[in-house]
């Protein structure tokens, strides 16, 4: 069997960070936006916290935007610091700002040890064609979460990245297949896409790993998709494991009002956290609108807006929660329900993970803010782009990098277009420099100047639609490249805005940054 | 270590050692793993004697590279090392760093200079090291009794650590003995911290016997609990690789200049001794059977492969050493049953001309297997043609920084060719061959048990086709840098001067060579294409049933079965080695290389790449076999005469009549031996036949036994004469003198004419461990002689005949 030396170098690398003075603990800065995916308040957050933070920089940066507006950012901190608690403090009284916001402040997690080189990524599919929010959806998001976390927790492969609902892979047809035609057909669905470490030593565990989780698609009557990486050099971006569904919408019943809530939980990241997370919620009785789950800085960040959805009967309840409902189940006996008196004002939920059965979660910190008002579904004319970026490690790099890119948007995209962030991932690498990679959305209709959104069509159009694109993608990336150096004053960027998920990524390292 | 851990006093109290030091240590210890710094490595040997080289290396530090947090580990590190006021200065690292973590590191330090570690050599090579800076002015180096506590220290903390990592995951069992280790039983934890201790500062020298199977009864439970827990966390995968980097190797550590950003470091070592010595002997030479090489391969990987856990279960050096120790020998006991082999065939003759048996007959090794020293070996060979090759096994740096060695020889010598041999990519074979290995045998498992679903099976199936795909590619990439090396290889072969005239054979060289290879590539293209049509036909296929579910499960079978067919061919091709040239030899010099690669910059750390150099070196005046010739010859001719003159028989040699010494005649004695002992003397002085341990001289070594011989033969002759011989007759000793002579005579003139083969045919170069890709599949029939470049190894290539043997193996395993 290989033996696996890349950890051992990472392990020496984590206990040095861990071991230096100004980096012995780490801050994690949680806010749940009131505007989901909107550039502007995440910029304003950001703004806010290196105004009251004193400019102190964060390492790693996490935020999702398509169902209720969440962010996590992790700062370096000192043993027993309080100024970036005061500094929280302050955040939180601008009401305009449209965040509530809290800090945590965790001790290195240095045990948090996988190999880097090998990730598998897949794609779960429950219901394609559901555009609508209702408890079987709710339901079925947490089904396929769970079954991502138990596939992946019994081999003892950490999740890297769970993200639902994300955009379902289209039917392959020859011209997908082959790249021609976009792989849109909605921006967000009933999909969750996941990311897993795996031993390159272990290929049986992997393939266990594929194996169990495809006979709980097949169970789930879902989807499973693999994601084909840059090095496949031919074939649609997703290599259909499991047949999805069919597009007839067979979720499409009236949409659900219910109070909801965003829960995030964080703590050391270790193997079968999420998993843990996740039946503690099917536990309640919760269905997910949506999940967000990374690692940050060896902190995981498990975010989730839960409904209670009712447990024994699928139909009767689809239609709107009401109160007295949710009051049985509150009712219950047992320990607390994360809907428990929940105001409007968030507020830390000690206990819920305690217990035998999420032993794992036991240190971990339970965070939760009611959400009022009615979501929005994304609308079908908003289009997913892909981007990344890679700026040397200087102080607001991650600030002006989110403005820059906007401003880029603005200046490309029509007037009332509108443009938003479904989820951004900053981290800081071991070379020194800060990468980003995410997902917007935006009108493409806005973006390219002829009129090519015809859903079916001919060849002749594919092209042109694929040559509109493309200009439009390198124009706007490269805006955002030459506003991004000014901003920074350095030359070396790196950006990237693509149309095809499977063409991004492939930004070469530097090392002469200087 | 776990013999330390059996022979060690058990510590009644904690044992002493720089607990302090562990943060310090960590980041010494992570800059030796990312040395970024470290932009090239400039090797120059010089080849002068047989009995040594001398080395020196240059190596480009560029402090920009680091990255910011590796400077901050660097300034700790020199604080560290700094007085305690500027370590009380204001600007200590590591406050300065808190202040401002992103940008705050750069802020100068106290101490103007940045300690950083810029070398790793191995133990064994342990020699004194002066390193100068650009000026020449001599640097500071970091003591190994300074190092050693720094990174016990470390790695006692990464042993804590891992312990507690891995008592976490099984947190369930009670009884468990890392865990009882890490909070109950201290005895045993301290007995492990003073092994660590000792190892650390004695390297794997210390072993003292074979320690094998269970622990004897009577070990104190602590010992036994210790040694246990010990070998579970080796097995953790993270702790042991770090041991093993730091008690094999020592650390050149050296302060720099904190101002200059980039510095060049040039590093003296002392003269590397050869482990041919001045030991010369005869060798015949014969082209290998192929069983040795097999077994030859068999045993290198047994030596290579060796796993951890047996390594450190058993005491590691000794047992590497001498399983290394034991496969040299029987390597070289198999040379020999390989010479005689060959010396056997040459006797009965077949098909041998003469010149191949005298350029066997005229092998002279020069070589002496050195104990222990398995880091860098130097080995002389000299061959015939008046080609000397020389071995350079090194260990290449890590591949975040590149490689480059220059080569010069004395002014006389020309080096004809230089070639980097490593195993760079043998991992990735290995790696790969393992993934379908035991891909091949999870689906002949699900197809057999015939459990599960039909989507599971179809999922399986599919995932095992993708990742198929994903080898092949890389293995397509693989094979295209091997053809090219290949034809780089052969281009350069055929550009040279003085090379074989272009004829047919040079030109198809190439091509021949390229088919084996070539058919592979082509084969696993094929095989790709394949794979995409399975894949598009499953993609379009709406029906999801057992039955298709089944079909694709067979098919992925034979894929990987092929692919798994396949590999082994490049596995028996030495896939895995890559032979560079960078085809630049200027008369005395030469230079080879190794390009930095980023993209395995992350995990190729702690690998050192092994490398083979290979240098052909050759006189590059041959007047001098002209002038010995024409010396001996006309050696041959005044005795010649002389006898002419004496016997007074044109003939004399077979009649004539015989003479006595100060006989009837009144032969002048004296006259004859002043002109017997004068003239070889006045002829051979003025030859300049080289002499002590140099290149040239082991070069020459034909050339001056020709000359001494028969100078060697005149004054026999001469003391002869001096002293009257009777018993055999004066016209006896007159024809076997020269005889002799005649013999030097012939000896030489056939040296000459070989030599000229030489020329025309080109450099041949004896690589013992050639990677079977560069050879031609039909090595095996008819020795390889007329190629330009004549790589003759141990091993051949596999004709693809051949290739149907693991075909029918893989197709036989897989049950259908």
């Amino acid at each position: 069997m290989p033996r696996n030396d890349i950890s051992a170098v990472e392990a020496v690398r984590a206990l040095c960070v861990a071991n230096r003075f100004s980096m012995q603990n780490v801050r994690l800065v949680l806010a749940h936006l009131h505007r989901q995916g909107d550039p502007d308040s995440i910029l304003g957050f950001l703004e806010a916290v290196a105004k009251a933070d004193d400019d102190r920089e964060p390492t790693g940066l996490f935020t999702t935007g398509t169902v209720g507006g969440f962010i996590a950012l992790t700062i370096p901190d000192y043993p027993l610091d309080r100024s970036l608690d005061r500094a929280v403090g302050q955040l939180r009284r601008p009401p305009n700002l449209g965040v509530t916001v809290d800090s945590f402040a965790f001790e290195r997690n240095v045990s948090f040890l996988y190999d880097g080189a090998k990730r598998v990524e897949g794609l779960l599919v429950g219901a394609p064609g559901a555009v609508k929010w209702s408890a079987s959806w709710a339901r079925s998001l947490r089904e396929l979460s769970i079954a991502v976390g138990d596939a992946a927790s019994d081999q003892g492969f950490p999740i890297l990245f769970l993200f639902g609902p994300s955009a379902p892979p289209r039917e392959a047809t020859p011209s997908t297949v082959s790249g021609l035609e976009p792989d849109w057909r909605l921006p967000a669905g009933n999909a969750l896409r996941f990311s897993v470490a795996v031993s390159r030593a272990d290929v049986d565990s992997e393939l266990t790993f594929w194996k169990v989780l495809a006979a709980r698609a097949a169970a789930l009557d879902c989807g499973l998709f693999a994601r084909r990486s840059e090095e496949d050099r031919q074939g649609p971006g997703w290599e259909e494991l499991v047949p999805m569904p069919g597009w007839e919408d067979p979720l499409d019943i009236e949409p659900m009002a219910a109070q909801r809530v965003a829960v995030t939980a964080v703590g050391p990241a270790r193997v079968g956290t999420t998993r843990a997370f996740l039946r503690r919620c099917a536990d309640e009785g919760l269905g997910l609108l949506s999940v967000a789950v990374t690692a940050l800085d060896g902190l995981a960040v498990i975010h989730a807006e839960v409904v209670p959805i009712p447990d024994d009967d699928l139909h009767s309840l689809d239609s709107e929660m009401d109160s007295e409902r949710a009051a049985d189940l509150n009712a219950e006996p047992g320990p607390r329900s994360i809907l428990d008196g929940v105001s409007h004002a968030q507020s830390r939920f000690d206990g819920w993970l305690d217990g035998e059965r999420y032993q794992k979660l036991s240190d971990y910190v339970v965070w939760r803010s009611s959400r009022t008002g009615r979501m929005s579904f994304p609308p079908a004319n908003l289009k997913p782009l892909w981007i990344a970026w890679q700026t040397p490690n200087l102080p607001g790099a991650t600030r002006a990098t989110i403005a820059t890119l906007q401003e880029a948007l603005q200046a490309r995209l029509r007037p009332g277009a509108t443009c938003q962030i479904e989820h951004l991932i900053v981290r800081e690498s071991a070379e020194d420099v800060r990468r980003g990679r995410g997902k917007i959305t935006i009108a493409v209709d806005g973006l390219l100047d002829g009129d090519v959104g015809s859903p079916s069509p001919g060849a002749e159009q594919l092209r042109r639609l694929r040559a509109e694109l493309g200009k439009a993608c390198a124009l706007v990336e490269r805006d955002w490249r030459n506003r991004l150096r000014l901003a920074l004053g350095t030359p070396w960027i790196e950006t990237e805005i693509v149309w095809q998920e499977r063409w991004i990524g492939r930004l070469e390292a530097f090392l002469a940054k200087r | 270590m776990c013999d330390l851990i059996e022979t060690i006093d058990m510590p009644m109290a904690p044992p002493r050692f720089l607990r302090s030091g562990a943060p310090v240590g960590l980041e010494l210890l992570d800059l030796i793993l990312h040395p970024l710094h470290v932009q090239r490595i400039t090797e120059h040997l010089v080849l002068t004697g047989t009995t040594y080289v001398a080395r020196s290396l240059v190596i480009d530090v560029s402090m920009s590279r680091l990255t910011g947090s590796q400077l901050h580990s660097a300034r700790l590190y020199s604080a560290s090392r700094s007085t305690p006021e500027a370590m009380r200065s204001t600007d200590m690292p590591g406050y300065a760093a808190a202040d401002a973590p992103a940008a705050g590191n750069r802020q100068r330090p106290g101490p103007s200079q940045l300690w950083l570690p810029v070398l790793r050599v191995s133990r064994q090579e342990s020699a004194p090291v002066d390193v100068t800076d650009g000026n020449g002015r001599l640097l500071p180096k970091a003591s190994q009794s300074e190092i050693h506590p720094l990174l016990t220290a470390a790695l006692t903390h990464l042993f804590s650590r891992e312990a507690d990592r891995l008592g976490e995951k099984r947190a369930k069992l009670l009884d468990d003995v890392i865990r009882v280790v890490r909070r109950e039983d201290e005895n045993a934890r301290w007995l492990i911290q003073s092994a660590l201790k000792v190892f650390i500062r004695n390297g794997l020298g210390v072993m003292k016997h074979d320690l094998t199977g269970q622990p004897p009864d009577d070990w104190p439970e602590s010992r036994r609990r210790a040694r246990d827990a010990f070998l579970e966390i080796l097995d953790g995968g993270v702790f042991g690789p770090l041991l093993e980097l730091v008690v094999t190797s020592q650390f050149v550590v050296v302060g720099l200049d904190d101002d200059e950003p980039d510095q060049v470091l040039k590093l003296e070592t002392p003269r590397l001794a050869i482990d041919g010595g001045v030991v010369t002997r005869r060798r015949l030479y014969a082209t290998a059977p192929r069983f040795c090489f097999f077994v030859r391969r068999a045993l290198r990987s047994r030596v290579e492969g060796a796993d951890l856990r047996t390594v450190f279960g058993k005491p590691p050096g000794l047992r590497t050493d001498r399983l290394a120790e034991h496969s040299r020998t029987f390597a070289r006991l198999l040379d020999r049953s390989r010479q005689v082999g060959g010396a056997l065939s040459k006797a009965a003759g077949r098909r041998r001309p003469l010149a191949r048996c005298l350029r066997g007959w005229r092998q002279l090794v020069l070589r002496r297997e050195r104990a222990a020293a398995n880091w860098r070996r130097l080995k002389f060979e000299l061959k015939s043609y008046q080609t000397i090759t020389v071995r350079y096994r090194t260990a290449l740096p890590p591949t975040s920084s590149s490689y480059h060695l220059r080569l010069s020889t004395e002014e006389n010598l020309t080096i004809e060719k230089a070639l980097l041999l490593s195993d760079e990519d043998v991992p990735l074979l290995e790696d790969m061959q393992y993934r379908v290995g035991r891909e091949i045998v999870t689906l002949n498992e699900s197809n057999l048990a015939q459990f599960g679903g039909a989507e599971e099976i179809t999922a399986l199936a599919r995932i095992s086709l993708l990742d198929t795909e994903r080898s092949i590619t890389r293995l397509l990439d693989l094979l295209e840098t091997r053809l090219r090396q290949l034809r780089l290889l052969w281009n350069s072969a055929d550009d040279k001067p003085g090379g074989a005239p272009a004829g047919e054979r040079s030109t198809n060289a190439p091509d021949e060579q390229a088919f084996a290879l070539s058919g592979i590539h082509d084969e696993a293209a094929a095989l790709r294409q394949e794979v995409w049509d399975i894949c598009e036909s499953a993609r379009r296929s709406a029906a999801v049933g057992r039955r298709e579910g089944m079909r694709l499960v067979v098919a992925a079978e034979s894929v990987l079965s092929r692919l798994a067919t396949l590999l082994q061919a490049c596995q028996d091709a030495d896939l895995g080695y890559s032979l560079t040239s960078d085809d630049d030899p200027e008369e005395s010099e030469a230079h080879v290389h190794r390009r930095a690669r980023r993209e395995s910059a992350r995990e190729a750390f702690l690998r050192q790449d092994s490398a083979t150099v290979l240098i052909a070196i050759r006189e590059n005046t041959p007047a001098l076999r002209g002038r010995v010739l024409v010396a001996v010859g006309s050696l041959a001719a005044i005795v010649l005469v002389m006898g002419w003159f004496i016997f007074e028989h044109q003939l004399w040699l077979f009649w004539g009549n015989e003479r006595q010494v100060n006989g009837v005649f009144g032969l002048q004695a004296d006259a004859l031996i002043t002109v017997l002992l004068l003239v070889p003397g006045v002829l051979i002085t003025r030859l300049d036949v080289a002499r002590g341990s140099s290149l040239l001289a082991a070069i020459r070594a034909l050339p001056r036994f020709a000359a001494y011989g028969s100078l060697i033969a005149t004054t026999l002759l001469a003391v002869a004469i001096a002293s009257g011989v009777k018993s055999y007759g004066l016209r006896n000793v007159f024809a076997g003198c020269f005889a002799m002579i005649l013999v030097f005579f012939l000896v030489q003139a056939l040296d000459i004419r070989a030599s000229l083969w030489a020329v025309e045919r080109g450099l041949t170069l004896d690589l013992p461990v050639a990677p079977r890709w560069l050879l031609r599949p039909n090595v095996r029939r008819r020795p390889v002689r007329e190629l330009d470049l004549d790589v003759r190894a141990d091993g051949v290539a596999v004709p693809r005949d051949d290739h149907s043997g693991p075909t029918d193996r893989a197709d036989h395993d897989a049950p259908q």
